[in-house]
């Protein structure tokens, strides 16, 4: 049996983030860590994510993409696919 | 030995007026009062960040803005306006008249504030857009006409364009000098003889427990928004994808109870119709809001129940009352698939979609933009979602015209007192005013030894389940989606008096075999053991307040499957909650 992850919430890629800690002094469900050493952001609480992306409009380095759970982007009409393509939603192919 | 405040507190924190949640009442609450007095000193705690936090990003619409005729855009006929008055008159036995009225007449109070920290409520021509694409609406105002039998006001109130409302007046109310203490989340009200005189409060991320003292303090702590899971998600993100923010998980509601101060119609669990996936108003705003629902026969929900815009039983929102027609027991929603006609929108309606979702958190536009937008060829589902006690009724009662709850000093307003939005603003106006002379003409009471062992007790009670050493450790997260899975299937929108019992003993097993167990390694997660001890209180009472009426009223919000019918005797009539020596004690009061 797979193991259980939770394969939704907040990515940071770390090649663009640049510490500025915006998204750990914002969220509203506190998700985020702050690793002291390397001065960057962590994502503690993923499964405590409300999907409200905040973080991924206020990074101002784009560095954040929220994985919406696979049952909302279903019921939706989201196809997965679409996510795979990095910040569609800001535009940027 | 006698316990000082300064050993079991780790900041002791004086103000004039403390603002617990910094909301939309909240921050409202502290530009004003800082307007009518630069030199009172007011301290806001938020849970979250300031900035982000509660229920309003950004705000769509005003209610009950009194607009002149000439602001209309679009005329009313005399049709909907009377089902529109017949919507307002439904819940007259739920909300406090004298209070409906006091909000009505200063229903303009908070717009200039608005304007004046920069949020655009108008058009570029300097008027205000009345907000006409609620389909055939209902408002929650009076209506009066003119010689001709139109409304002399709208009734709808007006479109504000204050998409980026939260985040300018949390700037503005940093600029007011106010102290603001984020991830500061409340954990009980002090008292002395009746009256409010502090609070205390967990740091989430630092584990401080800081004592709060003031002269007033206003709860604005918003809805109980985790009662019901999202239910189309497994655990665990069924827990804080909700329509209101999750941060909102009803401590406003146990902290005032637990004072002294009366809760009422917890039984009114508001639902809301959303898109499927969404779960958020823009969705809804596709749902009947803006957009007719159809059926798989094709057929139009308005069209084929025409009365059913409000109905007897006083369904709170049309598109609601559309999924559930004809009747509760062969509800459309139940028996077929109900879709969202966006295909033939007409491009203000979709505009008006849009324009609902830019005042939602950045998710609604995230997920229509990655949907391929409103106007792609999918077409949307509808559903009814159970949103928790806040946006319609239920909650904090307040027992005065200052929104005073039962405990002196101790003022409410917004979702925790079951009237939110822009009912919110106008009474964090109102309050603050009061508020203002208020600090003026008294002292600080002194916190004594009863106050301090008050404490002492709320101390020993929050820090319990850090590193707890017990042999089964009960994670909060878990225990959060059991009782909220209870809620679901044994109470939830068909309720039955054998499932309510049911629920009742489930939710008394939760609390004393899985509570005492409770663990928590970190601050953080010792919030989330709080919030789920605030969420199995208000789930009993919930439950409780549900098997007490046994009617049906506001259907579908409560619907008693073995009482389908409105009974007169409960015609004005309100259950309240009130905590005396511990006990919890429940009452049938008449609320106008």
């Amino acid at each position: 049996m797979q193991k259980v992850e939770i394969n939704y919430g907040p990515k940071i890629d770390y090649r663009h983030c640049n510490g500025c800690s915006e998204c750990y002094e914002n969220c509203p469900m506190d998700v985020f860590g702050w690793d002291k050493e390397k001065q960057l952001p962590t994502v503690d609480y993923p499964g405590e994510c409300s999907i409200c992306c905040f973080c991924e409009t206020m990074c101002p380095e784009a560095a954040i993409d929220v994985l919406i759970p696979l049952h909302q982007m279903l019921d939706f009409g989201i196809h997965p696919v679409t996510l795979t393509k990095k910040s569609k939603f800001l535009g940027v192919d | 030995m006698v316990t000082k405040l300064e050993d079991l507190a780790d900041g002791i924190i004086e103000t004039d007026f403390l603002i617990v949640g910094g909301g939309l009442v909240g921050s409202m609450a502290a530009i004003r009062a800082k307007k009518n007095d630069k030199n009172i000193d007011i301290i806001i705690i938020d849970k979250a960040r300031m900035e982000y936090s509660g229920d309003g990003v950004g705000l769509d619409n005003f209610n009950q803005v009194p607009l002149h005729k000439e602001d209309l855009h679009r005329d009313v006929d005399k049709d909907d306006a009377k089902k529109a008055i017949f919507g307002a008159e439904r819940l007259k036995g739920l909300k406090n008249l004298r209070l409906d009225a006091i909000s009505m007449k200063n229903a303009y109070i908070s717009q200039p504030i608005l304007e004046e920290v920069g949020v655009k409520v108008r058009e570029d021509d300097g008027t205000l857009k009345v907000l006409q694409g609620y389909r055939k609406g209902t408002v929650w105002g009076h209506v009066e006409y003119d010689e001709n039998g139109k409304p002399t006001e709208p009734l709808f109130g007006s479109f504000s364009r204050a998409s980026d409302l939260k985040m300018k007046l949390g700037t503005a109310v940093r600029k007011t000098g106010t102290r603001v203490f984020d991830r500061t989340m409340l954990t009980s009200i002090i008292t002395r003889d009746g009256v409010a005189v502090g609070v205390t409060a967990l740091n989430t991320r630092t584990g401080k427990f800081l004592v709060f003292k003031a002269k007033a303090i206003l709860l604005a702590t918003g809805a109980a928004s985790r009662l019901y899971p999202y239910p189309w998600a497994p655990y665990p993100n069924s827990l804080f994808y909700t329509l209101t923010s999750p941060v909102n998980h009803g401590g406003g509601h146990i902290s005032a109870l637990n004072a002294g101060a009366k809760l009422y119609c917890m039984e009114m669990n508001t639902v809301y119709n959303v898109s499927k996936g969404i779960n958020h108003s823009s969705g809804g705003g596709a749902c009947n809001w803006y957009f007719k629902m159809y059926n798989s026969k094709g057929e139009y929900l308005e069209d084929k129940y025409p009365d059913r815009v409000v109905t007897k039983a006083g369904g709170m929102i049309p598109g609601v009352n559309f999924l559930f027609s004809p009747d509760m027991q062969n509800a459309e929603v139940m028996k077929d698939v109900i879709l969202s006609a966006k295909h033939n929108a007409t491009a203000d309606e979709i505009a008006a979609v849009y324009f609902t979702a830019v005042t939602e958190p950045p998710k609604a536009l995230k997920f229509h933009k990655l949907a391929g937008g409103l106007t792609n060829e999918s077409p949307v589902e509808c559903i009814p979602v159970l949103v928790g006690i806040g946006m319609a009724t239920g909650g904090v009662l307040r027992e005065n015209e200052h929104s005073e709850t039962g405990v002196k000093n101790l003022f409410a307003a917004g979702n925790v007192t079951g009237s939110g939005g822009s009912h919110g603003f106008t009474w964090a106006c109102l309050i603050a005013d009061h508020i203002t002379q208020l600090v003026q003409d008294q002292k600080q009471l002194a916190l004594d030894s009863e106050q301090v062992q008050q404490v002492e007790e709320a101390k020993k009670w929050v820090f319990s389940p850090l590193g707890r050493n017990s042999e089964y450790k009960v994670n909060s997260l878990e225990l959060e989606d059991y009782i909220r899975q209870v809620n679901y299937n044994y109470v939830g929108l068909y309720k039955i008096k054998s499932k309510l019992e049911r629920a009742i003993e489930l939710i008394k097993r939760a609390r004393d075999g899985a509570v005492p167990l409770l663990t928590a390694n970190n601050p953080h997660e010792l919030m989330r053991a709080i919030e789920v001890q605030h969420i199995i209180e208000i789930s009993e009472l919930h439950a409780q307040s549900s098997l007490m009426r046994d009617e049906s009223r506001l259907i579908p919000i409560h619907y008693r499957e073995d009482y389908p019918d409105m009974d007169p005797k409960w015609d004005n009539k309100i259950i309240t909650v009130r905590k005396i020596a511990g006990q919890i004690n429940y009452d049938i009061e008449n609320l106008n």
